[in-house]
């Protein structure tokens, strides 16, 4: 079976910068209103414990996601991998990606395309 | 001192098979940024930017980049921007079909005519330069003020001066340097790596919303480097934001009472003894006296005052006591009138504890070598840690116009670093020819009838309106030119012309930048060097641009070159250079052990006493406090007129009046207002033109507690309408838990260039004017800061829809003006869309 890529995404330190969902946009021509990664947002609301709090940001990937692969080809890295404010995403096989998910203790995505 | 290149970077351009020029370049303004100057890589193809990306070269940036970047052709190549300068007669100001196209030496011509005429009429001061926030037009401001205009009514026209100004004036009075920044290994060639650099334990991160803005020229995002690597955040900030999610402590302050919540941390410190004695002893004076003015307020008093609980205040001021911590202290300490003692403050917080200038600690700065006040410093030698080199010849106006400049004789404060009018002072005199007329007006780079920095708009609305000219430089029309300006200067974007950026103005270490023109400016536009290069060549201006029969602006690369040798340790060349891209300067650890501060060369600071004055001998010199203090924010119902000679200021003054005439002003105006927070798709009044970025941010909000909502009766994107005596405005309901009941936080800058552009409309710029709101002239003691962060009003729900909403992809232009690229035959393969 031919090695799967995917994206690891860091989604404790996602600053939701949109960075992601705009380098995808140029890299793709892709119009206003479409997307190959959108960043949702959870929160924010107080959780049960005062004093802490749900905020998280979890781009995700849509059926337009192919990975960059004309950008991968010719030796770059995705775009919204190189433009992450936060440094947030990488593009990998997904075995290594996911045994890098397994050591995280935040919250993290594994997103296949 | 000694500089570094990456030497594995790639060469500044390199070309693809298919022909496409990659240029490695950074961007600094137009359109606005801070002065950060990150890594971009520019694709020109057949002369045209086709493709903007991160450059994963730059030391600090790593190829990230924000969306106000990655947008930027949407801006460069905008069928609206203006490309060739245009006219318009005064009589038709506000119709935005009097203009017509206008050859630039026309243009000069006519500048020079008004020039002329305008002081042959009014006067030698009666000449006015109006500057934004910190721009690459700062670079060239004192060029067309002092040496074109010569005039010394050069003016920011913030209401006070609330933007860096106040922290920086601050660090040089107390500390004898430039601005106190913590260190996040920028100036390290092996960065946090890198076997000098020290992983700070801490990071107090005080009223500043860095990763969306990159605020006064650092990398915001190091913060989350910091915290990914260990570093425990500690937040302070109104709201409970994103950032305060990740600190080991959020403290979630009123609006403005920043330094009740700094004197609390001093208390815990003196109290249980956790401050470093030896570099007290060695380095500050005036500690027992500060020690009694920190004695004067228990930590019970700072959470009662602040809403923070005793307990955060005791835990975060034991943790501070922990070496290495690093302070990032933001605008929220300028935009209040009580900021400058809250500064003083955090300095000696920073100081007390022994982090000045460690590994990990706060850094302390140069000074500063953007031309921020060039009146006062142009040809002052002997600057501390600088070596600012005559770049022009001396400063051709009088020392009476210099002693007549507008505010200075109020506020003597501002003839330290800045030596350029009070802007609180200086709109009266627009408004009113006291003490004399003002009426030639420049405005090199600011919209001041936009809610982006002034108080009131619609008092400088009129106030320019009184001008006989008003020549602007700008990108595009907005709602300043539309309604105020006769002649338009078309600028080049940084993608168009040469120029160089030091973060953080120069004072700190790392990456000197090279702005490097990868594509020629699209029409005749021209960069703000080629506009005084050219008028510097007119007999009328040439003497005060020549030494000997030498031009001192005869190129940009020979105006960079001399301009590079403020730099403090960077000796280098512009050719050198544009040849790296970017060369670091290298962080300086306890620059005071090192003789590094003091033009003698001697270790300690550069203050009288040549230590750090927490008893500020400079402030008693400009007839103040010598110790900080706290003031109550004036819209408080804790605020009493109880203010002696010593602590009184125009804010007290004013409320003194407000409360005896409007006793029961609490009720009506129960709500707290903040305004000012950034955005990541814009930048102040800018970037609103960008279809995309509108699809990110199409309208602006005011966030408000859900509770405030309910009583109000609005859902989610709701317009609402926010008010107070002094104006009102309209801005759509962001519903969020975050912001206390009683506070909202009004977004800043909106106007609507989709909109029409005449008088009265002017592009929709009343609609959302949260500026309006601001009085002028509510500032401190020195003439620093203004209460934009802590004003007073209530809401409703809009009782009409203000604006005709789009989709972004279907915003419409009704903008036509003869000199925009649209209109441009030549363009139209350049023209976006």
């Amino acid at each position: 079976m031919a090695q799967k890529y995917g994206l690891l995404i860091d989604n404790y330190w996602c600053t939701g910068c949109h960075s992601c969902e705009v380098s995808c946009k140029n890299e793709h021509d892709y119009p206003i209103g479409q997307f190959g990664i959108k960043m949702l947002v959870m929160g924010p609301w107080e959780l049960m414990e005062e004093g802490t709090w749900e905020h998280t940001y979890y781009p995700l990937i849509t059926s337009y996601c192919d990975l960059c692969a004309d950008r991968v080809a010719a030796g770059e890295i995705p775009a919204c991998q190189l433009h992450c404010l936060a440094s947030a995403i990488e593009y990998g096989p997904v075995e290594d990606l996911a045994a890098k998910m397994a050591e995280r203790d935040r919250r993290t995505t594994l997103l296949i395309p | 001192m000694a500089t570094y290149i990456d030497e594995h970077a790639a060469p500044r351009v390199r070309v693809l098979e298919d022909g496409t020029e990659v240029h490695r370049t950074s961007p600094w303004s137009p359109p606005g940024c801070h002065g950060m100057g990150c890594g971009v890589l520019a694709y020109v193809k057949d002369g045209k930017c086709v493709k903007i990306e991160g450059d994963p070269d730059h030391p600090t940036t790593k190829g990230r980049l924000c969306v106000r970047c990655l947008r930027v052709l949407d801006l460069i190549y905008h069928p609206d921007r203006i490309v060739h300068p245009m006219y318009r007669d005064p009589k038709d100001r506000g119709n935005a079909d009097a203009w017509k196209v206008v050859s630039w030496d026309w243009a000069y011509d006519k500048i020079e005519e008004e020039i002329n005429k305008c002081k042959e009429k009014y006067g030698p001061n009666s000449l006015t330069v109006l500057t934004g926030t910190g721009r690459e037009a700062g670079r060239y401001m004192t060029n067309t003020s002092a040496r074109i205009c010569v005039t010394t009514n050069q003016c920011y026209t913030q209401t006070g001066f609330s933007c860096m100004a106040p922290r920086d004036t601050v660090c040089s009075m107390i500390g004898g340097a430039g601005y106190i920044e913590y260190d996040f290994a920028n100036g390290l060639p092996g960065r946090y790596d890198d076997p000098e650099y020290v992983q700070p334990k801490y990071l107090l991160n005080w009223g500043r919303d860095s990763l969306r803005s990159n605020p006064d020229g650092t990398w915001g995002h190091s913060i989350i480097e910091l915290l990914k690597r260990g570093t425990k955040l500690i937040n302070v900030d109104p709201r409970v934001n994103w950032l305060s999610t990740r600190a080991l402590y959020y403290m979630q302050l009123r609006p403005n009472t920043d330094t009740a919540l700094a004197f609390g941390l001093l208390r815990v410190l003196i109290d249980e003894d956790l401050y470093d004695h030896e570099f007290v002893e060695k380095w500050c004076y005036g500690f027992d006296e500060f020690k009694e003015r920190v004695m004067e307020h228990t930590v019970e008093w700072a959470a009662e005052v602040t809403e923070v609980p005793a307990e955060t205040i005791r835990a975060v001021a034991r943790c501070l006591a922990e070496k290495p911590w690093g302070l990032n202290m933001g605008l929220a300490n300028d935009q209040n009138p009580n900021g400058v003692q809250s500064v003083h403050c955090l300095y000696a917080l920073v100081a007390i504890t022994g982090n000045l200038d460690i590994p990990g600690g706060t850094n302390i700065g140069w000074n500063i070598t953007l031309d921020f006040g060039g009146n006062q410093f142009d040809n002052v030698d002997g600057v501390a840690g600088s070596k600012k080199r005559e770049t022009v010849p001396p400063n051709p106006v009088t020392q009476e116009q210099r002693d007549s400049t507008v505010g200075l004789d109020v506020y003597p404060i501002y003839k330290l670093l800045l030596g350029k009018a009070v802007p609180d002072e200086f709109l009266p005199t627009l408004e009113t020819d006291e003490p004399y007329p003002v009426r030639f007006c420049w405005i090199l780079h600011t919209n001041p009838v936009a809610p982006t920095n002034t108080a009131q708009p619609s008092r400088w609305h009129k106030a320019l309106k009184r001008m006989d000219f008003v020549v602007a430089q700008d990108i595009f029309m907005n709602p300043t030119i539309a309604s105020c300006c006769d002649l338009f200067l078309p600028l080049a974007t940084w993608l168009e012309h040469d120029g160089y950026i030091t973060q953080l103005m120069g004072e700190h270490p790392g990456p000197v930048a090279a702005m490097v023109k990868a594509v020629e400016p699209v029409g005749d536009c021209k960069s703000e060097f080629e506009i005084v290069h050219d008028l510097a060549q007119r007999p009328a201006f040439r003497d005060n641009f020549y030494v000997d029969g030498e031009s001192k602006v005869e190129s940009i690369e020979r105006y960079i070159s001399e301009d590079l040798t403020k730099v403090v340790g960077f000796d280098h060349d512009w050719e050198y250079l544009k040849e790296h891209v970017q060369v670091c300067r290298k962080t300086e650890y306890r620059k005071y052990e090192r003789g590094m501060l003091r033009p003698d060369g001697q270790p300690g600071f550069n203050t009288t006493t040549g230590k750090v004055e927490l008893f500020s001998l400079m402030f008693a010199a400009c007839g103040g406090d010598p110790l900080p203090y706290y003031e109550e924010p004036i819209f408080s119902e804790y605020w009493k007129d109880d203010a002696d000679d010593l602590h009184s200021c125009a804010a007290s003054r004013f409320m003194a009046d407000y409360t005896n005439e409007h006793p029961n002003w609490k009720d009506e105006y129960p709500i707290t207002i903040t305004t000012g927070a950034r955005n990541w798709a814009s930048f102040h009044s800018e970037h609103r033109q960008s279809k995309m970025l509108r699809e990110i941010k199409p309208y602006p909000v005011v966030a408000m507690h859900p509770d405030l909502a309910e009583e109000i009766g609005v859902t989610e994107g709701e317009w609402v309408c926010i008010e107070n005596p002094w104006g009102k405005c309209y801005e759509k309901a962001k519903i969020t838990p975050i912001i206390k009941p009683n506070v909202v936080m009004a977004d800043h800058g909106w106007w609507y260039p989709e909109e029409d552009m005449s008088e009265p409309n002017i592009g929709g710029v009343w609609k959302s004017n949260i500026n309006e709101l601001i009085p002028n002239n509510l500032v401190g003691h020195y003439g620093f800061g203004a209460p934009m962060k802590c004003m007073i009003g209530r809401l409703s729900k809009a009782d009409h829809v203000p604006l005709v909403e789009h989709a972004p992809q279907d915003l419409p232009s009704l903008q036509n003006f003869p000199g925009s690229i649209k209109n441009d035959p030549a363009l139209q393969n350049l023209m976006a869309e």
